[in-house]
């Protein structure tokens, strides 16, 4: 809903290049580019003009937040000292809104994580509307877009006729806005009408998946039976891919590096997909069967038990996990197995 | 942000190690820096015990200063398991090792001057050992209070001065139990859950705690559910692999909760809500493979 | 050896994001995985200095945006503490660091003292699977080229040897028909002795993914495998019944007049002496033999010869037999009789084990045949390669092999050897004869990764480059060329196998006159018709499939289309062969051997990647729980396996993937090497040995 809050408007999509201009002043723009080894969030000049088509990279904003290794303690002389990131300011210009939706979730899972705050800390978030769906994603159903409903600092909606809608989040985003000089005013009625169509387009424009809603149902009312679990433990190949380009997986287990007097100690992605996650020194584990597991991975996406804590349902319908699971049953493949209609 | 001593192991020397059977010993570790946090811990509560270059695993307090251990001690009852506790055992006193905590919810102490049992299974003894020793010397006196320990044989049993110490008490009613018990065994035989209702009934019990091996927590817990002890008032003491101690590892996810911070002492009643809190009989400890 | 260019800077694109600390930019760059042979892309992320993390290739044309764990993890490896960084040399019976020079001018003293002694085959070269196509064309050069001699050859033997010589028999040459992406589009599979899903995970998915399209599908195994668990159809058979289920198959198709008969016609020879070998199979009998339902042995039959796309895919079930070669022919007969050898979404499809046995082979590190399988015997060949490489005449008549290696270096015949990148002394069957081989050399030049149990008896350590540290290419199990790339410096002093080869050229008087990879691969497309089309330009992106003759060939990714190799299949009856070892009252139980989805080979990367470790189940012996309950084994137990070769102890476990009578280990595992009980009974054509069956006694222990 856009009627009533502040808002600014960039009369023509190249306006964009005044806000990057500005941010990069003070911080290094990252966005998103096909580079030669396919879409990735990148270190770019602001000399080069932005691309508004964006492809979701598999490997998402995660990893600059909540990277694939992070030091946790170095020691030198057998006397551990916590490790800091070399963090310093960026800014993501581009953001989806289904990775907005994960990071805010990230944030407030991380709330007390010191490392993690450290980065985040140093990240302006500058989303954008997605005005179609992308191949597989199903944001819509989960409530985590096609438009971005918070977690950035400044949100960008690009309208048909050229116009952006920007929408700042935070006071910093308002800040921002505040010194390219854009007036913010209430968003007048025929601006709201014209951000509420792009908004009734982008979600037109998603294939019909009534079996979404019905399997996020069943899983979330604990109606799927362990039989249902143990057919999809079957594909499960332990892989570990969902849980490496899912963005709000954060698993970790820790690694030590070097001996009692000189080492380091870090946290690496780990994933509950393998047997060994949980399996306890005496060879005891709770979850012995793949089924449990993979139950337990979508338990810990669909279920509304971790909304309380982190704000919303674990997945924000990307679709990474059906492009990266070799045995089908990312989330598309599991909730068409799962659901009807 | 969370608390150094949560993030940063402590330093603490090994001052004295205790035998307890052929797998398991008692240290006792002495913090350089007195923390006031583990000081205070509860019975229940845990550290994450850290060898820097080998790394970090969870142990409960087996005494804590609330129940007579000298303060800015920490004293574990370790069992020889796995890459760390190996490590653990080749110290020598002297030797340093870290400690962060302590983390998790303990036994719900406010109500402890009641009747009560305390069911362990193996190594299990350890956590309860510190709210047995708290219990005892907070109750009003001649409130009952019965310990059932179960162990495999003689020579596994642990803790033993202090099951001896107990039992001196008035009105505490131990019951030993080896499932493979030598003939001039004077105790119980068999398995513990044999044994609960008696107890239960002994004492008049209207609380229970209860730690052991995977496989003898439900049926345990079964057995002083219908020994008539309510649900809210049975204290399970879970054990989970875990890596960070504070809720943000993931290893000992429990459905929606965690075990490091919402437990690891859950009440049956807080249970019942949580389907994997046990394994189904069916499951054995190795991997079921597709 | 300089990083490729473009990914090094780029003008406007700082680079990729991601790191441990710092988020600045750095590099990402594509290559290929290094574990097992089906080629997928990945993408290393680094720092310049330090690999951080792996992605999958969303755009690569097999894996496509797919990794097994492996892959996911495949970078842990590389940084690894363990590396060795600096040359090593013997000073008694200890291995001290020494300069590159001090080791080169050793190195060159053994070479000169080994020739000196027993002449040019007094020296021979073990290269590696595991290597990239550079290394190994630069190994096979150095052999032939600079020592002149054809004692050459590398691992291929303990797993794929059947299939090269069975298949060369039958078609011409041992390598997959078809592609990986084309099995995906095929309408039945019958899937002979390989556990797809958990060893060629993503090859394993393609066939998924045809299941899940509607093809039909068909599990021949001993053991219920995840496949098996898909299939339609699980044929379990008897350890060891290949020939009579693939005979009574055969024997089925032509009673029933399924067979292709205007394809055998006009493609096939000697089709008639197979039908006449197989007209008195009976159906019961087979059944009786290898426990397969008479109704299930028509059903597969029918299926696999009345469906026009119906792919045969194997793997080790086949050849790790006495008659591994009989039994990759009684498969080609099958494909041959119903016409399915040179169709898209069909033919005949051996499944190599590791990332680049394919390109090992096709670079001539084989004592017989030079690269592209052009023979020694051949004069025209050889002149056209001591030409190239301003040699002198090439030796003529074919090398030893490694196992004959190990012999002549017992009898003081072969006094000096090269082995790059691979450990006998683990993965080699009996240890005992390998060590004592190697230590009656009078020097052992080892080029590694790590100080390997085969290094350790070296005279001579040289450090080597690692996948994500060197520049190059392997060739998939599906002939598929790709690149493989730097993406950071190699630890301390080590280089590329080529180059440490050309070092030695190069002081031995006989330079290779290399700059780069890039000038290795080269040369090597000059003189290798097959590759003769492929430059490092043309697989930039996803690679090409060889047959590849010239610039403008797209590559081929069916064979056999107009004519097999050797012009006309043949097909060719062969008897049932029993297991060398058939239980008995003091070994009743049948042994057979596998691979676990989360470890690779002799475990020397996987072994050393905490998360990969940690996966290990807690028993390697899998045994059904009736075997179990009669001795008493419980879940997790200690075992004893004990065969007339050997003992090994591990523990149980229990589990109904394998049927009553037969146990199962997988052979990674040092500390439980299944090598010692193993049988080494070889089959006499390609000397492979047994290592899929063999009889044991289980007790607990």
């Amino acid at each position: 809903m856009l009627t009533g809050r502040e808002v600014a408007v960039l009369p023509e999509r190249a306006g964009i290049e005044a806000l990057r201009a500005a941010l990069a002043r003070t911080r290094q723009l990252l966005e998103i580019r096909r580079g030669d080894a396919g879409s990735e969030w990148t270190a770019v000049s602001p000399d080069v003009p932005f691309e508004w088509a964006r492809e979701r990279p598999l490997g998402g904003a995660k990893r600059i937040f909540c990277p694939p290794e992070e030091t946790l303690l170095v020691w030198h002389d057998a006397t551990p000292a916590l490790a800091e990131p070399e963090a310093a300011p960026v800014a993501l210009v581009g953001v989806h809104p289904c990775d907005l939706a994960a990071i805010a979730y990230q944030d407030r899972f991380f709330a007390r994580d010191p490392w993690y705050m450290r980065r985040r800390s140093q990240a302006v978030l500058i989303g954008i509307d997605c005005t179609a769906a992308c191949a597989g994603g199903f944001c819509h159903a989960v409530d985590a877009g096609p438009f971005a409903r918070d977690g950035f600092d400044v949100a960008l909606t690009p309208l048909v006729d050229g116009r952006v809608i920007a929408t700042p989040g935070t006071p910093a985003g308002r800040a921002l806005l505040d010194a390219l000089g854009l007036a913010l005013e209430p968003a007048a009625a025929a601006l709201s009408a014209a951000y509420e169509a792009a908004r009734a387009a982008a979600a037109a424009s998603f294939p019909e998946r009534p079996f979404v809603a019905d399997a996020i149902a069943r899983v979330d009312g604990g109606r799927v039976t362990h039989g249902e679990w143990h057919a999809l433990g079957v594909s499960c190949f332990a892989c570990t891919g969902c849980t490496n380009v899912c963005p709000t997986c954060s698993c970790f287990t820790v690694v030590d590096e070097g001996d009692a007097t000189a080492g380091t100690r870090s946290r690496v992605w780990d994933s509950c997909l393998l047997a060994g996650f949980q399996r306890e020194a005496s060879g005891h584990t709770p979850a012995p069967h793949p089924g449990d597991r993979v139950r337990r991975f979508w338990s810990h996406k669909l279920e509304q038990h971790f909304a309380a804590a982190c704000g919303r349902v674990g997945c924000v319908g990307c679709g990474r996990c059906d492009v990266t699971c070799p045995g089908a049953i990312g989330a598309l493949g599991v909730m068409a197995r799962l659901g009807s209609g | 942000m969370r608390p150094l001593h949560h993030l940063l192991p402590q330093p603490a020397r090994v001052e004295r190690v205790e035998h307890e059977s052929a797998d398991t010993r008692t240290f006792v570790l002495r913090l350089v820096r007195l923390v006031s946090d583990l000081d205070r811990a509860a019975p229940g509560q845990f550290v994450m015990l850290s060898l820097l270059g080998t790394g970090e695993a969870p142990f409960t307090f087996s005494q804590l200063p609330a129940t007579g251990a000298a303060p800015g001690t920490v004293v574990l009852t370790v069992r020889r398991m796995g890459a760390v506790t190996r490590a653990l055992f080749a110290l020598a006193p002297g030797a340093t090792v870290g400690v962060r905590g302590p983390f998790g919810r303990g036994f719900p102490l406010d109500r402890m001057d009641e009747p009560c049992v305390y069911v362990a299974g193996g190594c299990g003894l350890t956590p309860l050992r510190a709210a047995i020793d708290l219990q005892l010397a907070r109750r009003a006196p001649g409130t009952p209070v019965g310990v059932l320990y179960g162990a495999r044989d003689p020579a596994t049993r642990i803790h033993r001065a202090a099951l001896d110490a107990w039992r001196r008490l008035p009105a505490v009613r131990i019951v030993e139990c080896l499932q493979e018990a030598p003939a001039d065994w004077s105790g119980a035989r068999g398995l513990v859950t044999a044994h609960v209702a008696p107890l239960v009934e002994a004492t008049g019990a209207r609380r229970a705690a209860l730690c052991g091996p995977a496989g003898m927590l439900a049926p345990a817990a079964m057995g002083l559910r219908r020994a008539g002890i309510a649900a809210e008032d049975i204290h399970v003491v879970l054990e989970r692999h875990m890596k960070c101690g504070y809720g943000t590892c993931g290893h000992c996810y429990l459905n929606h909760r965690y075990v490091c911070t919402d437990g690891p002492v859950f009440s049956l009643a807080e249970l019942d809500a949580l389907p994997d809190a046990f394994d189904s009989p069916a499951d054995t400890w190795h991997q079921a493979c597709p | 050896m300089g990083m490729a260019g473009r990914h090094a800077v780029r003008s406007v694109v700082a680079g990729p994001l991601h790191c441990k600390g710092a988020m600045v930019a750095t590099a990402s760059v594509r290559s290929t995985c290094p574990f097992c042979a089906a080629g997928c892309g990945l993408v290393l992320e680094s720092d310049g200095a330090r690999i951080h993390a792996v992605r999958p290739d969303t755009d690569h044309p097999v894996s496509r945006g797919q990794l097994c764990v492996k892959g996911w993890n495949a970078h842990r490896a590389l940084g690894h503490p363990d590396r060795l960084t600096t040359p090593l040399v013997r000073r008694g019976d200890r291995l001290v660091p020494a300069s590159w020079a001090e080791a080169l001018e050793a190195v060159v003293e053994a070479v000169r003292s080994a020739q000196a002694a027993a002449g040019a085959d007094g020296i021979g070269v073990i290269s590696s699977a595991r290597a990239t196509n550079e290394d190994n064309y630069a190994a096979m050069r150095f052999a032939r080229g600079v020592l002149g001699t054809n004692n050459v050859d590398h691992c291929a033997r303990v797993c794929h040897a059947p299939s090269v010589v069975g298949l060369r028999r039958t078609l011409g040459s041992g390598a997959m028909t078809n592609s990986i992406a084309d099995l995906a589009t095929a309408d039945c599979l019958l899937v002979w002795g390989s556990d797809t899903t958990e060893n060629h995970p993503i090859i394993g998915a393609r066939l998924l993914e045809a299941k899940a399209r509607g093809a039909m599908l068909i599990a021949v195994d001993p053991r219920r495998t995840r496949l098996a668990e898909f299939a339609d159809l699980h044929l379990q058979l008897r350890l060891g019944t290949d020939i009579p289920l693939a005979n009574a198959m055969l024997h089925t198709i032509f009673a029933h007049g399924w067979e292709a008969a205007d394809y055998l016609a006009a493609r096939c020879e000697n089709a008639d002496a197979v039908r006449a070998a197989v007209a008195g199979v009976s159906l019961a009998d087979a059944a009786r033999t290898t426990g397969v339902a008479a109704s299930d042995i028509v059903a597969a039959a029918r299926a696999y010869a009345t469906t026009p796309r119906a792919a045969l895919i194997y793997c080790l079930g086949v050849t790790q037999h006495v008659c591994g070669t009989e039994n990759v022919i009684a498969l080609s007969n099958l494909a041959l009789a119903t016409g399915h050898v040179g169709v898209p979404g069909a033919g005949i499809n051996p499944l190599r084990g590791q990332n680049n046995v394919q390109g090992a082979c096709d670079m001539g590190a084989l004592p017989d045949v030079l690269s592209g399988y052009q023979p020694v015997s051949d004069p025209a060949v050889r002149a056209r390669f001591a030409a190239a490489w301003r040699s002198g005449a090439l030796p003529d008549r074919p090398g030893l092999t490694s196992l004959a290696m190990q012999h002549a270096a017992r009898d003081g015949r072969l006094r000096c050897l090269f082995v790059l990148g691979e450990d006998p002394v683990v993965t080699d069957p009996s240890q005992h004869d390998v060590a004592r081989a190697f230590d009656a050399l009078d020097d052992l030049v080892v080029v590694e990764l790590f100080l390997t149990e085969t290094a350790k008896r070296a005279s001579l350590v040289l450090p080597a480059a690692a996948w994500g540290e060197k520049e190059g290419t392997f060739t998939s199990t599906e002939r598929r060329v790709q690149r493989v790339r730097r993406a950071v410096a190699p630890p301390g002093a080590a280089r590329a196998d080529w180059e440490i080869l050309d070092a030695i050229a190069q002081r031995l008087g006989r330079p290779m006159g290399w700059t780069s990879a890039r000038d290795v691969f080269d040369e090597m497309a000059r003189l290798t018709p097959i590759y003769a089309g492929m430059s490092y330009e043309r697989l930039e992106r996803g690679g090409l499939q060889w047959p590849c003759p010239n610039p403008e060939h797209p590559g081929t990714p069916v064979l056999y289309v107009e004519r097999c190799t050797r012009g006309r299949g043949r097909l060719v009856p062969v008897g049932d062969t029993l297991p060398a070892e058939l239980p008995d009252d003091a070994y009743p139980l049948q042994l057979t051997t596998f691979r676990l989805h989360h470890q690779y080979g002799c475990g020397s990367m996987t072994r050393r990647v905490p998360l990969l470790e940690r996966e290990n189940p807690p028993g390697l012996l899998w045994i059904n729980p009736l075997d179990a309950g009669a001795r008493r084994i419980a879940p997790g137990a200690p075992v004893r396996v004990r065969s007339r070769r050997g003992e090994v102890t591990t523990r149980a476990m229990v589990s109904t993937t394998v049927p009553p009578g037969v146990v199962a280990m997988p052979y990674h595992f040092a500390e439980a090497p299944s090598n010692r009980v193993t049988n080494d009974a070889v089959d006499p054509i390609s000397r492979m040995p047994e290592l899929k069956v063999c009889a044991v006694a289980v007790e607990p222990c």
